[in-house]
């Protein structure tokens, strides 16, 4: 609960700062921007072993196998990973690498979902 | 003169018991060993505790409900934790426009979770349709010879013919048409899934109707064929037998009468017979379908509350693929019931006579 609060207050200070240097030095800004992005996702990676464990616990508890859940965390990770880079290229008004990112984000995580489609496509084989 | 009296005082010395035995153990040959444990068996007087077996068969119907919800219980459990998994996970990659491609993980995790129980559920529900063919081509003759044996000769012929048809029709249509069609919608419900087609939608839609009006039509038309036949048969039969009653009693003038009632005691016996073997054989065919039932029942009421649930998460695909697999395990649920209800109709037709 105090990692919001604490997130949002850094957020907010750094983008003040931001602002004041865009005018004077825009690359420290977007340097700036993007250290915050990071120690700010990494403050958030300590909750990621609570996923991991609920990840576990399916599959202990309830026979909810880790290939089918795998593929569905990879292209959260992988969501997240595009969404925060291309709107790191779009604050330094580079629109076209943006655009870029977001179609390497969406192949990576079309492959990650390739082997599934390709069980199920087996799997509709046997039942026909 | 002499020698007609020393026949007729003899004659009390010549007279022997006459009766009639009457096989049933092809009622009971055909039934695997707990089914017969819930039926119970015919006694040597043709009695039948037939309260005793309808309380055994609820037990044992509650008993496979508990036990296929037990075996289901890891896949509900499994399904709802994809699900939970998927409500988390959506609406962050929604943000960052990968929402299609998540759900497409998901559903295809769903399915490959899901078809892994698929075949035992489509083989079960097979092998019940199978045992209950094999049961009515063992038992159905017995009882329809019970029936002839009281009197209903000619209906009762004619009724076992139209029985066999129709059980041999209906089988038929439900290995070459009907399983595949519901082998096709799970293969369509997956594919739906997965991509969102209108042509797609439109093939399901019409295997799942054209399921339900065959299987309609089916039973329908063959338990008004089987319960016509029977009429015009019945009424010769009650004509047959009061002709008879009524020649006997005037031909003979002493004892003419004596045989007419000897004759309609014999056909009362026998129609007690023919009511054992018919409310055993009724017993017996709810028994084989207990199982099957409680099985495909548990999964559709998963599949179709899983559906519901599924509204959590933005999307429709994975609600799609969860109604699809509920609707494809309600056809198999008529299925066997549609093979249940002709065999309860043709031995309901075998006992119920009209008065003499």
């Amino acid at each position: 609960m105090a990692l919001v609060f604490k997130a949002s207050a850094a957020a907010i200070s750094v983008s003040l700062i931001a602002l004041l240097l865009k005018k004077s030095n825009p690359e420290s800004a977007l340097l700036l921007s993007i250290v915050t992005v990071i120690v700010l996702s990494a403050a958030s990676m300590r909750f990621m072993d609570d996923i991991r464990e609920l990840l576990e616990l399916a599959q202990e508890m309830y026979g909810v196998p880790y290939r089918f859940c795998q593929p569905v965390v990879k292209c959260l990770a992988i969501a997240i990973v595009t969404r925060f880079s291309s709107d790191l290229c779009r604050d330094a008004s580079q629109a076209a690498l943006a655009s870029g990112v977001d179609l390497a984000g969406s192949v990576c995580a079309l492959s990650v979902a390739l082997p599934l489609i390709t069980s199920v496509l087996n799997n509709l084989r046997t039942i026909l | 003169m002499k020698k007609l009296l020393c026949v007729l005082l003899l004659l009390p010395l010549f007279p022997v018991t006459a009766c009639a035995q009457f096989d049933t153990s092809s009622l009971y040959d055909a039934l695997p060993d707990d089914v017969r444990e819930i039926s119970g068996t015919l006694s040597e007087e043709f009695a039948y505790d037939g309260e005793g077996a309808l309380k055994r068969l609820l037990d044992s119907g509650l008993s496979r409900l508990t036990e296929a919800a037990r075996e289901n219980r890891s896949t509900a459990l499994g399904l709802l934790a994809l699900l939970f998994i998927g409500a988390l996970a959506v609406p962050f990659c929604q943000r960052a426009g990968m929402s299609d491609l998540s759900e497409l993980c998901l559903t295809a995790g769903a399915a490959l979770f899901l078809t892994e129980g698929l075949h035992s559920i489509l083989a079960q529900a097979t092998a019940a349709i199978d045992q209950l063919l094999d049961y009515s081509r063992a038992a159905l003759p017995t009882v329809f010879t019970a029936a002839a044996v009281s009197g209903t000769a000619a209906s009762s012929a004619a009724r076992y013919a139209a029985v066999s048809l129709a059980m041999d029709t209906m089988m038929t249509f439900a290995k070459r048409l009907l399983l595949p069609m519901i082998h096709a919608q799970l293969a369509l419900s997956i594919a739906l899934g997965l991509y969102d087609n209108a042509l797609l939608q439109m093939m399901h839609d019409l295997f799942r109707q054209t399921c339900t009006l065959a299987m309609t039509l089916l039973s329908t038309g063959f338990i008004a064929f089987i319960g016509i036949t029977g009429l015009v048969g019945g009424t010769a039969d009650q004509a047959a037998i009061r002709t008879a009653k009524t020649v006997i009693s005037t031909a003979l003038p002493v004892v003419g009468g004596i045989l007419s009632d000897a004759a309609g005691a014999v056909l009362s016996t026998a129609a007690l017979l023919r009511n054992t073997t018919g409310v055993f054989s009724l017993i017996a065919v709810t028994a084989l379908c207990l199982g099957p039932f409680a099985a495909l029942s548990v999964r559709w009421a998963l599949f179709r509350f899983s559906a519901v649930i599924a509204g959590i998460i933005p999307g429709k695909r994975i609600g799609v693929l969860l109604g699809g697999f509920g609707s494809a395990m309600g056809q198999l649920i008529g299925l066997v019931g549609a093979f249940t209800l002709v065999l309860y109709f043709s031995i309901v037709c075998a006992i119920r006579t009209l008065p003499l």
